[in-house]
């Protein structure tokens, strides 16, 4: 039975063309004002054209994720989505766009839908690369859906201006991020001990990179899976509400 | 022994290392740190422990003609690819060049590769006996920077301020029990960090798994 909780919203845009994969969250040339994972509001028609097919899962009748082709798998990240949208008390849309220049997802402020903060936007290809993974590939897909509904976050208490004050490039902002990914893989942990919440951080791991130069910097691979375990601690082993975790996750990023 | 990073070590608490291999060419972005130590000649094998990418005084035992061979660190023995990332630490040795003795400082040993990290110790303008673990250029701007120990403190120096302590003859290892030369060339995949074969969802990754391997405090 559905439930409220589960009145995430979903949907589908699935153009499949080739593409260079590059990595989760990289600067995409359809969004050149947008640094990070999330689009500013001007870019983000760009890569989320008005008239794609959006709908929130409201009786369960809906298909969840029409192009995924896999049922098992969409009822698994449906729940995901509902047991984001409670951990981390935001009710973003979520749908997928075609990241065909690369491997990406995104959050952003604009809503498609009513009663949503903003959309999470997962690249078609970044899901199928990450649903080849040998580990516990759903769990990878959680680990970024739960980076970028952690933007969401951000952007519903104001946080990333705070955490980029000053910065050459947003690496603080997505090891903020890295951070709620790791508080919501603590709360899994949990609830169900055999979770497989290692399986977050090597997520985040991998998508580190070396460039502090670039504006775009999301972090080392070993900042962000400090900051993936810096959250899990924080809700896995201190228990911490998640207004003690924003703020620790907080002082944490202005630290490094 | 510190270790310039990696979150795990087969140190343990048995007392100081004291074999006569050091672990070499670990890189500054190897996921795990370190050399791994399994329980069994080859990459597949279980992991016991991790021996630090600065890690000194690893007795060496039997060899396979795989070049894998029993290593003995602290508390952990198990087999380590000696062939690629163990060498003895008399072949290792560097010396300070290139440091005025007016400089009091000396060579900054810094906790990354570059000179942006923070330094931790110093070692002298004449200094010796610089185990040198591994050079590689700088993620930052590509300059060489090396993973060095230096009287039990390890750290990144610069690259050009070290010179090979030249060694009398060819020394082959030489662990309690040599066994066949390893090869020279290592056809084997990296076996620290091996992919888990297991299935591909389901239950928590167990201890092997790649991702426990990362971050076992979240496993």
């Amino acid at each position: 039975m559905w439930t409220r909780r589960e009145t995430v919203a979903g949907g589908a845009l699935t153009l499949l063309l080739g593409g260079t994969p590059r990595c989760a969250c990289a600067a995409d040339p359809r969004a050149p004002r947008s640094f990070g994972c999330f689009l500013a509001d001007t870019d983000f028609d760009a890569i989320y054209p008005a008239g794609t097919d959006t709908r929130a899962f409201i009786s369960g009748d809906e298909p969840m994720i029409p192009k995924s082709g896999d049922v098992d798998f969409d009822l698994a990240l449906a729940q995901t989505l509902a047991k984001l949208s409670d951990a981390l008390n935001v009710l973003p849309g979520f749908a997928y766009y075609d990241d065909y220049d690369g491997l990406n997802a995104y959050a952003t402020r604009r809503s498609r839908l009513e009663r949503v903060d903003g959309t999470v936007l997962m690249g078609i290809k970044l899901l199928q690369r990450l649903r080849k993974g040998l580990e516990s590939p759903e769990v990878a897909v959680a680990a970024v859906t739960a980076h970028e509904f952690g933007h969401i976050l951000q952007f519903r208490h104001s946080l990333i201006d705070t955490v980029n004050a000053g910065q050459a490039n947003v690496r603080k902002s997505e090891l903020q991020a890295d951070f709620f990914a790791g508080y919501f893989a603590g709360l899994r942990k949990r609830e169900r001990p055999s979770f497989p919440a290692a399986v977050v951080a090597m997520t985040q791991f991998g998508f580190g990179d070396n460039n502090p130069g670039n504006r775009n910097h999301h972090g080392t691979a070993q900042e962000r899976g400090a900051a993936v375990v810096r959250g899990f601690e924080s809700s896995f082993r201190d228990n911490k509400n998640l207004s003690d975790a924003i703020q620790e996750s907080t002082t944490y990023v202005l630290s490094l | 022994m510190s270790s310039a990073f990696g979150p795990a070590t087969a140190q343990g608490n048995c007392g100081h290392p004291n074999g006569d291999h050091v672990v070499i060419e670990v890189k500054w972005e190897d996921p795990i740190g370190g050399l791994a130590v399994r329980d069994g000649p080859n990459g597949g094998a279980n992991r016991l422990g991790i021996i630090p990418a600065s890690g000194t005084g690893i007795g060496v035992g039997q060899c396979q003609d795989n070049g894998w061979c029993q290593v003995k660190y602290a508390c952990v023995s198990g087999w380590s690819l000696l062939a690629r990332f163990l060498a003895p630490r008399i072949r290792r040795l560097n010396r300070v060049t290139g440091v005025s003795p007016d400089d009091l400082e000396g060579l900054n040993v810094r906790v990354g590769p570059h000179q942006t990290y923070p330094a931790k110790v110093r070692i002298p303008y004449n200094g010796t006996d610089v185990i040198k673990h591994i050079c590689q250029p700088s993620p930052n701007d590509r300059t060489e920077w090396c993973l060095v120990t230096y009287r039990d403190n390890s750290g990144w120096v610069a690259g050009r301020f070290l010179t090979a302590v030249a060694t009398p003859s060819p020394v082959p290892s030489s662990g309690p029990n040599p066994g066949p030369s390893p090869p020279k060339v290592d056809p084997l995949p990296d076996p620290k960090v091996e992919p888990n074969p297991g299935p591909s969802s389901g239950p928590a990754p167990g201890p092997s798994s790649r991702a426990c391997q990362l971050f076992p405090n979240l496993c």
